[in-house]
């Protein structure tokens, strides 16, 4: 523990080593070093402690932390991870050997299923992410099985997202309850003591609010009044469903929240929601993402942006808000901050310059600003040098550390700006984008047939023109008058016709032009030296631009130990890092420079988000004294539930008079289903659980029944993609009772389709006509249609009643060739690429996946290889496919 | 009795008891003629349907018993149209589908008078056709393939597939751009970026050891 240097971190550790509890902090303030201690605690052979819900990245910061503060070789012995890579048998030497484990929760749920773990042996449970524990999560259903088997082992759980657990109906409480835990420390900042450790010794800040350009304030404005229509028309077209549109307000849509707001609402009934609503949605989140865009990309990235969301755009089916005069305005004025048309212009200082196109190339004002600081440092440097006189600028993303490290290595002259020459090699990559456009529309997206193709839209909903009239007819009106004007058409037309222009001449100069470009790529390349790209900095080096990662930042401070952070972009965890750094480190001389955008809606932002973490406090605050949660009860409800469960058992089976004589009911689940919910509750409601992998049906029932499981999106992709044809076809040649389970979400209305979705004539897109043409193909096939998870769990019972227990050895070997190996899964993401590529069909795409090694050796090889693969014509179909330059008029 | 014969092969067979029925009203797509039939509907050669309204069930519960028995084992598509009209729909569900099994009967659930009819047309225009329309697609446009690929991984979307093809051109080129093209790409922050490339490299099979063998 000596690691912790805080007062209020010793504190927080000695107190949750105390008593079994969930902690909740503030971000910012080491919630990574705080579980750090408990590994080191921990990490003895004697011990068998289990990590759950973290992701790699966070073990490996956590594996790195404890290689730190231990002695070489020691800690990291007895801190492993255990994932889907490792096989069963490593898998039980681990779980022997001890220590401190990070399993993978669904790997570690069937291990508990299935006896691998010796569950009253393990000495206790870590909890990371605690905020995302669910009453249906896999994490949930660990602690169960946890509990059920081991009443002594602590319990201990983590979290940093207090506006989580601040949100809902006592969502503290029973969160809680999940975690088998009846305690909650509440770290937030303001806690005296940690008030009192952290404001003892503060950094020099300097507060620069820089105002943003005419140009951007328009842009930002017309973006929210886009915002505030789309959202006007989503309460229009959504009365129609059940959802609270209190929610919809354009503040409420500032945040990445909403979108989880709105996807809440919405999910359960998402398929039935008009595919208008969906593109609402859609464009809200695509705005949200502009406001950000604007303020953190230069003028030309965001222009570029712009055109190609509207090369994207369907004019029959597309967006609403790009229909509006605010779109326009910010189309506009995008472009005026690249360049004007000017009749007769020509540069004086690039003469391959596009004629009667004057460039304004407006940069980013932050730029001055953190230009302005830097000459400030080095003057000072200059005066008063340090030994550490490290640099270190802190930006939102990797994009920005780039963007600025070009800034900064840009050599100041007299005679122009610093961002000066960045903006022209902007301009001309803009430029070849611009005539690579052009070929690729006139190659591809051209010859798309008049109806998309893609699945997903489903026509007969074409968004209504704007009831105000054409909008095109009248923005060409306006925009003729003048010619000096910015172009204010952004109609795909005006669009096209400037793409052409541009395209042409890029042709006519290609020679000098391109030559030109490949100079200035490779001037860039040099600037941008790989060590520093990716944050490996040396020593040595005096500027350092980083981007935020959260916790991790605590540590890059300890490493570099600046003596000036420039905070480009805000960030309230940061700020907290940086008081922690300082209170760890009282001598060092610290200053920070926090620059912002003021009146923008990143300053909004910022602020809100300081000020929802704290109300989300003091609701937790407020909550922990009113909670009541006597752990016994909770356990004891436990026993209750399993006896009556038996007891009605008994029951309806007729007659039986103990429920000793019947054994518990068996399932063998596909180990893939271990990330749904219908396992956990299958298991709480007493069934017995066999965890393997099958190939063919995700839950076998008894001998005769296989049933596949599909939630409502699951059903609309699969018919999409064929998948189900392929996966009911092989249920209905192995087993004589296959069944199809449409499971809708619980907490929404039980239907498929909403009346008035219904269109006047029978079309094959509707989900009802596949659904026809799947029963007419598979006659057997049975359909479950189940309103809820624990409505499927009363059918299975059931189905169950008058059947014989199935066989695991039997489901493991259904459908799987004799010289496949059993055990063998596929990565999902890389299996649903491969079998969407031209070529490749439910044939052969498992011989390809045991073939090659990923989809990148697949792209790289040549005609005869994939001929080999999977023969001749559909090697070809395929090379053509991935080869196929769609900007270049060949093949 | 003799087998009924309709007048034509494309229409769909009612069952006079079902006269009443509200559901009538909405079949407009494909033409029905009342008939001595044991079903309530025959929509094909060898598929019928039966109906059941769940507030009916509620009321008569021994009907569909009934009806189920005096269609004994003919046809080979039997689909039980379960009219869900009451909230308190669950147990009812839950023993239809336990019945529904015992008797080789595929249930299908209609919400409303409108779409319990859409399934009945549906089943009777749809009675030769080929599932080739619910099958693995093949071959469509270059875009729409292109953006049905990419769009597999999460995060990625319709403008992003446009930047990328616009940009590298070839499905290769996508896939051999290195993280710094990426990165710098408009709408491609760090994670689209990470998931883009986990998806190009992640090996298809999970298994390490399959994986080894097959190197050597």
């Amino acid at each position: 523990m000596s690691t912790l240097p805080l007062a209020f971190q010793k504190e927080i550790v000695a107190e949750l080593v105390a008593e079994d509890a969930l902690l909740i902090m503030a971000r910012g303030l080491g919630l990574r070093s705080i579980i750090g201690a408990f590994l080191q605690i921990h990490s003895q052979s004697q011990n068998l402690v289990m990590l759950i819900n973290t992701n790699a990245e966070e073990e490996a910061a956590l594996r790195d932390d404890l290689l730190r503060s231990t002695n070489v070789g020691q800690g990291g012995a007895y801190f492993r991870t255990i994932t889907s890579e490792q096989s069963v048998t490593e898998r039980g030497d681990l779980y022997r050997y001890g220590g401190v484990l990070a399993v993978t929760s669904r790997i570690l749920v069937m291990d508990l299923l299935t006896g691998r773990i010796p569950v009253h042996l393990v000495t206790g449970i870590l909890v990371a992410n605690a905020h995302r524990v669910t009453a249906t999560s896999t994490e949930a259903f660990i602690l169960r099985l946890f509990r059920q088997g081991n009443s002594e082992g602590f319990i201990k759980a983590f979290s940093d997202h207090p506006e989580t657990f601040s949100q809902g109906f006592a969502t503290l409480e029973k969160t809680m309850k999940l975690l088998y835990l009846r305690k909650v420390n509440l770290w937030p900042r303001f806690h005296v003591t940690v008030a009192e450790g952290l404001e003892s010794n503060t950094a020099n800040v300097i507060e620069i609010r820089q105002p943003m350009s005419k140009a951007m304030k328009t842009i930002q404005a017309a973006i929210v009044d886009c915002m505030d229509s789309c959202l006007q028309e989503l309460r229009r077209s959504s009365s129609a469903i059940e959802i609270d549109i209190d929610d919809f307000t354009v503040e409420k849509a500032l945040f990445k929240s909403f979108d989880i707001i709105i996807r809440r609402q919405l999910d359960p009934i998402w398929h039935r929601v008009s595919s208008k609503t969906k593109q609402l949605v859609g464009d809200l989140k695509m705005l949200r993402n502009l406001l950000g865009y604007l303020v953190s990309y230069d003028s030309v990235n965001f222009n570029l942006y712009l055109e190609t969301i509207l090369a994207t755009h369907n004019p029959t089916a597309g967006s609403y808000w790009l229909m509006t005069d605010p779109a326009d305005k910010i189309y506009s004025t995008a472009k005026s901050r690249v360049f004007l048309h000017q009749a007769g212009y020509s540069d004086p200082d690039n003469p391959n310059m596009l004629p009667n196109m004057r460039p304004i190339l407006e940069e980013l004002p932050k730029w001055n600003v953190l230009s302005e600081i830097m000459d400030e440092i080095e003057l000072e440097m200059y005066h008063a040098p340090h030994l550490e006189d490290t640099v270190l600028i802190m930006v939102q993303d990797q994009r920005t550390c780039a963007q600025l490290r070009r800034y900064l290595s840009t050599p100041k002259s007299n005679s122009s700006t610093r961002g000066k020459p960045l903006m022209k090699d902007l301009l001309h990559g803009y430029l070849r984008w611009k005539s690579n456009m052009k070929h690729f529309k006139d190659n591809v997206a051209n010859k798309r047939p008049a109806v998309p193709a893609t699945s997903s839209s489903t026509p007969g909903n074409h968004l209504p023109a704007p009831t105000r009239g054409p909008p095109n007819k009248r923005r060409r009106v306006r925009g003729g008058g003048s010619m000096a004007a910015p172009v204010s058409k952004h109609t795909t037309a005006s669009f096209d016709k400037e793409t052409e222009a541009i395209a042409a001449f890029i042709q006519a100069t290609q020679d000098d032009s391109v030559s030109v470009a490949r100079v200035n790529d490779h001037d860039l390349e040099e600037i941008d030296d790989p060590m520093d790209y990716f944050g490996l900095v040396e020593p040595s080096s005096l500027v350092v631009v980083h981007s935020y990662t959260g916790e991790s930042d605590a540590g890059l401070l300890e490493s570099i130990k600046p003596r000036f952070i420039i905070m480009y972009d805000p960030d309230p965890t940061f700020v907290r890092c940086i008081e922690v750094y300082k209170a760890c480190n009282p001598g060092k001389q610290v200053r920070v420079y926090f620059t912002l955008y003021d009146d923008s809606v990143e300053e909004q932002l910022y602020l809100s988000a300081l000020r929802r973490e704290k109300d989300a406090f003091t609701k937790l605050i407020h909550d922990k004294a009113s909670m009541v949660l006597p752990i016994e009860e909770i356990r004891a409800k436990q026993v209750q539930d399993q006896s009556l469960l038996r007891n009605i058992h008994t029951r309806i089976a007729g007659g039986g008079k103990s429920g000793e004589e019947r054994p518990l009911p068996r399932i063998v689940v596909d180990s893939r289903e271990f990330r749904s919910s219908l396992p956990s509750i299958l298991h709480s409601q007493g069934m017995v659980l066999d965890p393997c992998t099958i190939t063919v049906g995700d839950y076998i029932l008894s001998p005769n029944i296989c049933v596949e499981r599909k939630s409502i999106s699951d059903l609309i992709s699969s018919f999409a993609s064929g998948r189900l044809y392929t996966q009911v076809e092989a249920m209905t040649i192995h087993y004589s009772h296959p069944v199809l389970l449409i499971e809708f979400d619980q907490d929404k209305a039980f239907s498929l389709q909403d009346k008035s979705e219904i269109r006047p004539d029978i079309s094959i897109t509707e989900l009802s006509s596949k659904l026809v043409l799947l029963t007419i193909a598979f006659p057997t096939l049975r359909l479950i249609w189940s309103s809820s998870v624990h409505a499927t769990v009363e059918i299975f019972e059931d189905l169950k009643r008058s059947e014989d227990e199935p066989d695991v050895q039997k489901a493991q070997s259904v459908g799987v060739d004799p010289e496949q190996e059993i055990e063998s899964a596929f990565n999902l993401t890389p299996q649903d690429i491969l079998r969407s590529l031209p070529g490749i069909t439910s044939k052969n795409y498992k011989h390809v996946m045991n073939n090659v090694e990923s989809l990148r050796e697949l792209v790289n090889m040549d005609t005869s290889r994939l001929a080999a693969l999977v023969g001749e014509g559909p090697a070809q179909t395929l090379w053509n496919f991935l080869n196929k330059d769609s900007r270049l008029d060949m093949i | 009795p003799p087998p009924f014969v309709p007048k034509s092969k494309t229409t769909i067979v009612v069952n006079s008891s079902q006269r009443v029925n509200p559901l009538l009203q909405f079949i407009r797509n494909v033409p029905y003629e009342y008939g001595d039939i044991v079903p309530d509907f025959v929509v094909g050669l060898t598929s019928c349907v039966l109906f059941l309204s769940i507030r009916y069930h509620l009321l008569h519960p021994e009907y569909i018993f009934n009806r189920i028995a005096a269609l004994g084992k003919t046809y080979v598509l039997r689909v039980l149209l379960v009219l869900v009209d009451k909230d308190t729909h669950q147990q009812v569900i839950r023993e239809l589908t336990r019945v529904a099994i015992l008797n080789d009967f595929t249930i299908v659930c209609a919400w409303s008078n409108e779409e319990a009819a859409r399934y009945i047309e549906t089943y009777k225009a749809y009675e030769n056709k080929a599932p080739d329309a619910i099958k693995e697609r093949v071959d469509n446009d270059y875009l729409s393939k292109l953006t049905d690929c990419l769009t597999q991984i999460q995060a990625v979307n319709k403008t992003d597939v446009i930047t990328l093809a616009s940009t590298f051109g070839s499905f290769k080129s996508i896939m051999n751009a290195s993280v710094d093209e990426l990165g710098v790409l408009p709408g491609f922050g760090e994670r689209k970026v990470k998931r883009l490339l986990e998806a190009f490299d992640q090996p298809f099979a999970i298994d390490p050891k399959k994986r080894r063998r097959r190197r050597l």
